[in-house]
């Protein structure tokens, strides 16, 4: 029964560690040039200002959310949008 | 009211002379720098870890981050480079080019001796002033340190002085910063581990080393003692640098400097803070944003927020034009304020919004210290935004905070 709860606990720990693995937007100023088309991808992560840059909310990207936000990466026409891990 | 180039540099000493010893007569040559101070000790790297530890040194080109720290993050082997930044772009700080220009050997001691104890092969040291890279030229041919030095000459443009625009300049490459935020500990010239600090902060290792952390210690705050060097500007009879002990009032040095004790100062530059009087202020890191130890005082008798909208102009125009926010968010907020100082209630709503704006947007400090001086220019002077809102304050804008090279 003590092998089971630990075994239990491990794959637990592990998945703890997955999800816990926080993965934030990250934007290179110097290269973006405010196409926008990150805000159309990820209108829930940011918002474009009045200039046309993209604001950042600044809360980590939930696992749900990690494919469109590599997605939104990859669009980036200025390679200016990156995804960092902490 | 571009005198700054052309002001003789003065020196003055409140309490013991530390970095400014032996300098009455001019600047030390090697022969006076050792009658002054004695000759440079050899000191390990595990010294150099305890002694900065010991007395909490802090580097002294405005972020405060403390020297043992930064030793701590270097790796054991490879280090590339021990990297002087004199490009003292902090347009009022004199500090720098003052100890290049009359103390070299004291800087060369901090980072010669630094650099030996870190196995670097070579010191870099980044100057934008004219005099300043003569005096240090001289001063190594004067010495044999059995390591290669090289002076290499920066832009004098704001961003140029931040620490990985310097490195880009040591590289070849173009004096911004890189849009990729990496630490000179681990990656820094040429991507390999250098440590990167302000001249003063290698005078201050090269004084440490000599005096030891309990001599070192008998002067200044507990929690970082010793001395600091101050640039005192503005509307005060005795502009210059001052050495003073760390957690001096600020009062103390205005009326040293014979400024007026009631009007507003800004600490800490064109990335500072403002404070509407001096009163009960120490000058002690990190509490009190000293940055590279600037002070400016203000009289009464001049519009603080135009002074604010012509540095607010000189700001805008040093930002690299690499980001988005900055280039635009810097002159918005010009705008913001032209409109704010003719009586436009809409300038300071969109000042408001500009400020929120621009912060953290940018791949240097530059667009998040230029807010953090007008925000807290909006702050302090809320009474005159009253003024001004309701028809003018009655006041000239007299020009008293120096601008290298006037408005455009």
């Amino acid at each position: 029964m003590s092998a089971g709860r630990h075994s239990a606990v491990a794959v637990n720990e592990a998945w703890k560690e997955e999800v816990e693995q926080v993965h934030k937007l990250e934007i290179d100023w110097t290269r973006c040039d405010g196409h926008g088309l990150c805000a159309t991808l990820l209108a829930d992560e940011l918002v474009l200002d009045e200039w046309g840059f993209p604001v950042l909310r600044g809360r980590p990207i939930t696992p749900g959310e990690l494919t469109n936000a590599r997605r939104a990466v990859l669009a980036c026409p200025a390679l200016a949008l990156r995804l960092t891990e902490q | 009211m571009t005198i700054l180039q052309e002001t003789p540099l003065q020196l003055r000493v409140i309490g013991e002379p530390r970095l400014l010893a032996g300098l009455r007569e001019g600047r030390a040559d090697l022969q006076r720098h050792l009658w002054t101070h004695g000759a440079a000790p050899e000191l390990t790297r595990a010294d150099y870890a305890d002694l900065t530890t010991a007395v909490g040194l802090r580097g002294r080109g405005g972020a405060a981050f403390p020297v043992a720290l930064k030793l701590a993050d270097l790796p054991q082997r490879g280090i590339e480079a021990v990297v002087v930044n004199g490009s003292e772009s902090e347009p009022v700080s004199r500090k720098d080019r003052l100890l290049l220009t009359m103390a070299p050997h004291l800087v060369l001691d901090g980072a010669v001796g630094l650099a030996k104890a870190l196995n670097a092969p070579q010191v870099l040291i980044a100057v934008h002033d004219g005099a300043a890279a003569t005096s240090i030229r001289a001063a190594i041919q004067e010495r044999q340190d059995h390591l290669r030095i090289e002076v290499t000459d920066t832009p004098g443009r704001f961003v140029a002085g931040e620490a990985r625009a310097v490195l880009s300049v040591l590289e070849g490459g173009p004096a911004v910063p890189p849009g990729r935020r990496v630490l000179p500990t681990r990656k820094g010239y040429h991507k390999r581990p250098t440590f990167l600090s302000n001249v003063e902060t290698f005078a201050q290792l090269a004084v440490l080393a000599r005096l030891g952390s309990h001599q070192f210690s008998s002067t200044g705050l507990i929690s970082e003692p010793g001395t600091q060097l101050l640039t005192v500007d503005g509307a005060v009879q005795r502009p210059g640098v001052i050495e003073a002990p760390t957690g001096i009032p600020l009062e103390t040095v205005l009326q040293y400097a014979g400024a007026p004790t009631d009007g507003p100062v800004l600490i800490g530059g064109y990335h500072g803070q403002w404070l509407p009087r001096p009163d009960g202020i120490k000058l002690s890191r990190p509490e009190v944003p000293v940055g590279a130890g600037i002070v400016l005082a203000l009289t009464a008798d001049t519009c603080p927020l135009g002074e604010v909208h012509r540095v607010a102009q000189w700001l805008a125009s040093q930002s690299a034009g690499q980001c988005g926010p900055c280039l635009f968010g810097l002159g918005a907020l010009v705008d913001d304020f032209s409109r704010l100082l003719s009586g436009d209630p809409a300038g300071w709503h969109d000042a408001q919004r500009h400020l929120g704006l621009v912060p953290g947007r940018g791949a240097c400090a530059h667009p998040d210290g230029s807010a953090r001086f007008l925000a807290s220019a909006l702050e302090v002077f809320g009474e005159d935004v009253r003024q001004h809102l309701a028809g003018g304050c009655g006041r000239a804008v007299r020009g008293l905070l120096p601008v290298p090279g006037g408005i455009r």
